[in-house]
């Protein structure tokens, strides 16, 4: 590394040290005691390194004079891989809206940078982005180890709890439950009560509505923002009893008399045995469907939840030769 | 100012370029690792402070100067406690706005306050005016010895992890469109100067 320039450069500062009764500590690692701190601090204090700080983190809260009128408060961990929390103003003036997702502070950029502009070369923007697709933003983690995690980062949807409002996946959810989204109303041939024969067709089928089989739609707001979601099924799992299960992308065609013994075109199952010797003398009959819900925010968010119903019934099966006798 | 050695970049350069041969020299730029390198790459004009119309002398200043800027507002930001009205992201971007931002919480959230000043030796250590963007790499020895915590109430010194106050801090800077901008800075603890 030392070049001879450098060499000579370094001993004669050595010895105008010396001669000046100038204090010089060797080159040594004085982190080596396991004291770290942000990459910016002259000098590390030991009162942060062994992560006890979160008693003084009241007092220092305020010390900033930085958090807002809001109260809110979040919750992170002070120091990476330590199970220690406390809590953190959910925003500050100076550095932006906390993320609890990663425990760091989003910040939008003011003035967003123009396409092209160097300083997105090293983040993770698209190298095609526009403004309009997403926003850049500056990044600040405060937890120790972490403050080398942030800079500047561009972001589709604004991060989770930017803003302040609540989280639109969360509200969501909350989306979803009013949506009453249930599972299959189950159609069979043949239908309960009578019997089907081994080696026929058994058609499969949900009586299709809103809250079987969809689409449907709803929405729910707080705090300024609206969470509009839409729901349908993508398929159903039918588990028919004998340790087969046939999966339907469909939601099946509605048997009717004049189908003869045709099979059905999209979900159906043949019996190769007799529900004879199960409990009841039926198999039992089980449709699992999935429901995927797409959901928009006001925020610019989207997401896909998706969540599983289950609906029950039976089906019993007989011998044709039962019938022929 | 905050900044030591806030004489123009050409006087400055000028001291640097003998600094290995007389002892006022030495003592200002701390080392002189690459001193000579700064030197062979400035115009011989050294004495004068007026830009120099040598394009990588003439980018060589901005980049220092946004070091100092930098500094300058780290500074204010460490010795008032807060990291509002602040012309930072004037000089620094990045990973360096992110790290001094995130230091001045590790003093808050310790109730701390810096007092005094820092002392710096930055140097141009290469740059590169045919990279997009334009970047050069600053070493820069940080003396802390007259810039150290105290509490923000009672004013009694902080508690050090080291007796260690000169360290080398390196940093990177880019042209963003005709305005020089650190990216990044670090105060490398494990090493000094």
């Amino acid at each position: 590394m030392l070049t001879t320039t450098q060499l000579r450069g370094f001993v004669f500062f050595l010895f105008l040290a010396a001669a000046m009764l100038v204090p010089f500590t060797p080159a040594h690692a004085d982190g080596g005691s396991g004291v770290t701190c942000p990459p910016n601090v002259p000098n590390c204090t030991i009162s942060v390194g062994g992560g006890g700080s979160s008693g003084d983190g009241g007092g220092g809260s305020t010390g900033g004079g930085a958090s807002s009128g809001n109260s809110s408060t979040c919750t992170m961990h002070p120091v990476v891989s330590s199970s220690e929390t406390k809590t953190v103003p959910c925003y500050r003036s100076d550095l932006g809206w906390f993320n609890p997702s990663d425990e760091c502070y989003w910040q939008l950029l003011n003035p967003q940078p123009k396409p092209g502009d160097p300083l997105l070369i090293g983040s993770n923007t698209p190298s095609n982005w526009q403004p309009g697709n997403g926003a850049i933003y500056n990044v600040t983690c405060t937890a120790n180890g972490a403050q080398l995690a942030g800079g500047t980062r561009w972001s589709k949807n604004p991060p989770p709890g930017y803003g302040g409002g609540p989280d639109p996946a969360v509200l969501a959810q909350q989306v979803v439950k009013q949506m009453g989204l249930r599972g299959a109303d189950v159609g069979i041939a043949p239908k309960p009560g009578s019997t089907g024969l081994v080696g026929l067709p058994v058609w499969l089928w949900d009586r299709t509505s809103p809250t079987t089989w969809g689409p449907v739609s709803a929405s729910a707001s707080a705090a300024g923002i609206t969470v509009t979601a839409t729901a349908k099924v993508t398929q159903i799992v039918w588990s028919m009893g004998d340790g087969s299960s046939v999966t339907c992308s469909t939601a099946g065609t509605p048997y009717q008399a004049s189908y003869g013994n045709r099979p059905s075109p999209d979900c159906g199952h043949i019996y190769q045995q007799t529900s004879a010797g199960q409990s009841g003398g039926v198999f039992p009959l089980q449709a699992v469907s999935t429901w995927s819900v797409a959901w928009t925010a006001t925020t610019g968010q989207t997401g896909t939840i998706t969540t599983i119903r289950t609906s029950n019934s039976q089906v019993a099966i007989g011998q044709l030769q039962v019938l022929n006798q | 100012m905050p900044v030591a050695q806030s004489s123009g970049a050409g006087i400055r350069r000028a001291v640097t370029a003998s600094a290995c041969g007389t002892a006022v020299a030495v003592l200002l730029t701390g080392c002189c690792s690459s001193s000579q390198q700064v030197a062979a790459s400035s115009s011989p004009s050294t004495a004068s402070t007026s830009p120099s119309t040598d394009p990588t002398a003439a980018a060589e200043q901005q980049a220092l100067a946004a070091y100092r800027g930098m500094w300058a507002a780290e500074t204010k930001i460490y010795t008032s406690g807060s990291l509002l009205n602040t012309d930072l992201q004037n000089y620094a971007a990045d990973k360096a706005l992110a790290g001094i931002r995130a230091s001045e919480v590790y003093y808050q959230n310790q109730n701390l306050v810096l007092k005094g000043e820092p002392k710096l030796s930055p140097k141009v250590t290469d740059i590169d005016l045919a990279g997009k963007p334009q970047t050069a790499h600053i070493t820069s020895c940080v003396d802390s010895s007259n810039f150290l915590p105290v509490d923000k109430t009672t004013g009694k010194s902080a508690k050090l992890a080291s007796g260690v106050f000169r360290h080398v801090e390196t940093a990177t800077v880019i042209n963003d469109n005709g305005k020089w901008l650190i990216t990044q800075a670090v105060i490398e603890q494990d090493r000094t100067c």
